[in-house]
């Protein structure tokens, strides 16, 4: 608040704006004249009805209400709402001719900003004094707090930031490491001994562990800065050429160099699941790699995939090892971001990132992780992925709008020179483009690019859902088949046209008794039956 | 037949000699370009059958090469293959747009690139 300089050269005071809510217009002047005399330029705004009150509340700014407690249909506590609800910071002294003790206290607790009997109005401009200086400290402290939030933040930012730009310089000479161990280890740079080669492969199974790490470690800045990216893909566990199977073939050699018996159990009949392949594989990867950790040589570890029974909306993977177990004040706290066991006799700790990568990653899919697990018992760690469900796939075009006058037509596109390979990047990135370039050729009004649900030698398959009238669907195949007849996705897809071929899908028409809304299901599994066998080769 | 040309364009230096020697073994023919302007002129004097391409490079960056080759009648149909340290998540659609064939993060390991490199080339992997 500032102070201007008077004629007389003394500083005049600030004006101070009060609003004064009295209905007995003599004590309302008593209190204009205290104020007045106090050395304040006070700019009185008188309300003696609560009418007039909220009136002039809402009509300008005031530095403090005060109110008289008892009013005709009134009390000052209603006023204190009335300040409330409009969000200001505006402290109101209330003033009395009578306040019993514990309505003063009430006063207070409710939110009043002081009290003053009116029989000793000289005590009014030392409590408005109070009261804007308790205000100001208020405002002082939230100001102060909300710098302190803001440099928290940009704390965290810039460690994120730090935290990704060293992970990816470090990416640069592991791969130079990797690329010369691999050169030495076959042979190009002159023939090796068995003990050479023994060496060379411990180097080679350093980097990629200090790869493995370096991964990890940008994930949890994406993690932290809110941008980790989760790719859901149609999987089938199980696949021999997938993601997780490869995983484990991997995973079971680690486990063997330390004379642990990694076994897996991936029924083939297991529903496949709607999760990012990469994303799954890294939970499996910190679980397991715990187990290993934990578990003395000789021990086993399985891990295991089944239906949760719990929830068929899941599928429930597990992994179970004969360690040193989890005392029970643990087991919560081991998801948490860099916890250490106190213990342990591993001569290398880690980051300490493993099981909280683990628990982000399991909920970004859209399931949950928990161990069981008792000291010197052994520990199993849970983590649920939610089954692929066609069906809230087609809701948005499976509309009565969209069905009124038009009908479901299934249109298949077959690119025969991609098998869609789950381990191959360079299949992976061709099928990712090729959806993309499928969704910005139709409407997403009226139909939906399905998730390509794997391949075969043949070739791979994606569907559209589309709901056009009979006349609309030729030109609908025309157009996609130009674009993916172009050159540059020619390129991508290794040169061999894809054919697309279409068909009615054989459901009977709404007859107003069940609203299409509601027979997405039946929709799905005639897509499904149309889209033949659901291929298993995905993930 | 001749042994096909694969041009590299890193600026790192240890990983352009460490991936010649790799792609030499395989019965390639190798050249290398280690900053941007280089590569474009290596490229129209050698006439690759495949480019390998780095996108931090001096020089303009590797996206500058790919859309520069793209634009150049000589090297337009050339494929080009990007090998990066950089996110996929935030720069592999962008070079598949631009024209690559394919995203791979560095480190990489050898039979992954060695599939994406006979896949461009057309040959029986």
């Amino acid at each position: 608040m500032g102070t201007t300089t008077g004629d007389n050269g003394n500083p005049s005071p600030p004006p101070l704006r009060v609003l004064l809510l009295e209905d007995n217009p003599r004590d309302a002047e008593l209190a204009a004249a205290v104020l007045r005399r106090s050395g304040f330029a006070p700019q009185l705004e008188t309300a003696a009805t609560p009418e007039s009150f909220q009136e002039q509340w809402g009509k300008s700014d005031f530095d403090v209400v005060v109110a008289d407690y008892n009013l005709a249909s009134w009390t000052a506590m209603d006023a204190l709402a009335v300040i409330r609800e409009s969000g200001k910071d505006v402290p109101l002294i209330v003033l009395t001719g009578a306040l019993g003790d514990e309505s003063a206290v009430e006063c207070i607790k409710q939110g009043a900003e002081d009290f003053v009997l009116k029989d000793r109005p000289a005590r009014l401009p030392m409590a408005i004094q109070r009261a804007l200086e308790n205000k100001r400290l208020r405002e002082e402290r939230k100001r102060a707090e909300a710098e302190l939030e803001h440099s928290r933040q940009e704390q965290l930012r810039l460690r994120d930031e730090f935290l990704s730009h060293v992970s990816h310089e470090l990416r640069s000479p592991l791969a130079s490491i990797h690329q010369f161990t691999t050169i030495l280890l076959d042979g190009l740079a002159g023939e090796i001994k068995p003990e050479q080669r023994d060496c060379l492969e411990i180097v080679l199974r350093n980097s990629r562990q200090l790869s493995a790490m370096v991964e990890d470690l940008l994930t949890i800045t994406r993690v932290g800065a809110g941008k980790l990216t989760i790719e859901p893909q149609y999987t089938v566990a199980s696949n021999p050429s997938g993601n997780i199977v490869e995983t484990l073939r991997v995973l079971k050699s680690r486990a063997a160099s330390k004379n642990l018996d990694l076994r897996s159990d991936l029924p083939s009949d297991l529903p496949p699941i709607w999760v990012d392949p990469q994303r799954t594989c890294q939970i499996l990867t910190n679980l397991v790699e715990n187990a290993i950790k934990f578990t003395p040589e000789g021990g086993s570890i399985t891990v295991r995939f089944r239906r949760f029974d719990e929830d068929p909306n899941f599928v429930l993977a597990s992994v179970a090892d004969t360690g040193c177990g989890i005392s029970r004040e643990n087991r919560q706290a081991i998801f948490e971001r860099l916890f250490q066991v106190a213990s342990g006799d591993e001569s290398r700790k880690g980051l300490g990132l493993g099981l909280y990568l683990a628990r982000s990653l399991a909920i970004c899919q859209g399931g949950r992780i928990w161990v069981e697990s008792e000291l010197g018992q052994g520990s199993t760690f849970f983590f649920t992925l939610p089954v692929f469900q066609l069906a809230p796939l087609l809701t948005p075009v499976v509309t009565e709008s969209n069905l009124e006058k038009r009908s479901l037509w299934l249109l298949t596109v077959t690119f025969p020179g991609v098998r869609g390979s789950p381990l191959d990047p360079t299949e992976q990135q061709a099928l990712r483009r090729l959806h993309e370039v499928l969704k910005h050729l139709v409407r997403p009004e009226t139909d939906v690019v399905l998730p390509a649900m794997g391949g075969s030698d043949k070739g791979l398959s994606i569907y559209v859902l589309a709901c056009v009238d009979p006349d609309g669907v030729q030109p609908l195949v025309n157009r996609l088949r130009e674009r993916l007849s172009s050159p540059e996705i020619l390129g991508q897809i290794g040169g061999s046209q894809p054919t697309i071929s279409f068909a009615a899908l054989d459901i009977a028409p709404e007859r107003g008794a069940v609203p299409w809304t509601e027979r997405v299901e039946e929709v799905a599994a005639h897509v499904e039956r149309l889209a033949g066998n659901p291929p298993t080769t995905g993930g | 037949m001749d042994a096909r040309t694969i041009l590299i364009v890193d600026d790192d230096k240890d990983f352009l000699r460490g991936l010649g020697m790799r792609l030499k073994s395989d019965g390639y023919r190798v050249v290398g370009a280690a900053d941007g302007v280089t590569a474009t002129s290596v490229a129209l004097k050698e006439k690759p059958d495949l480019v390998l391409l780095d996108l931090g490079l001096p020089g303009g960056g590797g996206f500058m090469v790919l859309e520069r080759m793209k634009a150049l009648l000589p090297l337009m149909t050339t494929p080009v293959i990007v090998v990066s340290a950089r996110d996929p998540a935030a720069n592999s659609e962008r070079a598949l747009q631009a024209g690559a064939l394919a995203f791979l993060q560095k480190p990489v390991e050898n039979e992954v690139l060695l599939t994406a490199i006979r896949k461009a080339l057309g040959e029986s992997p």
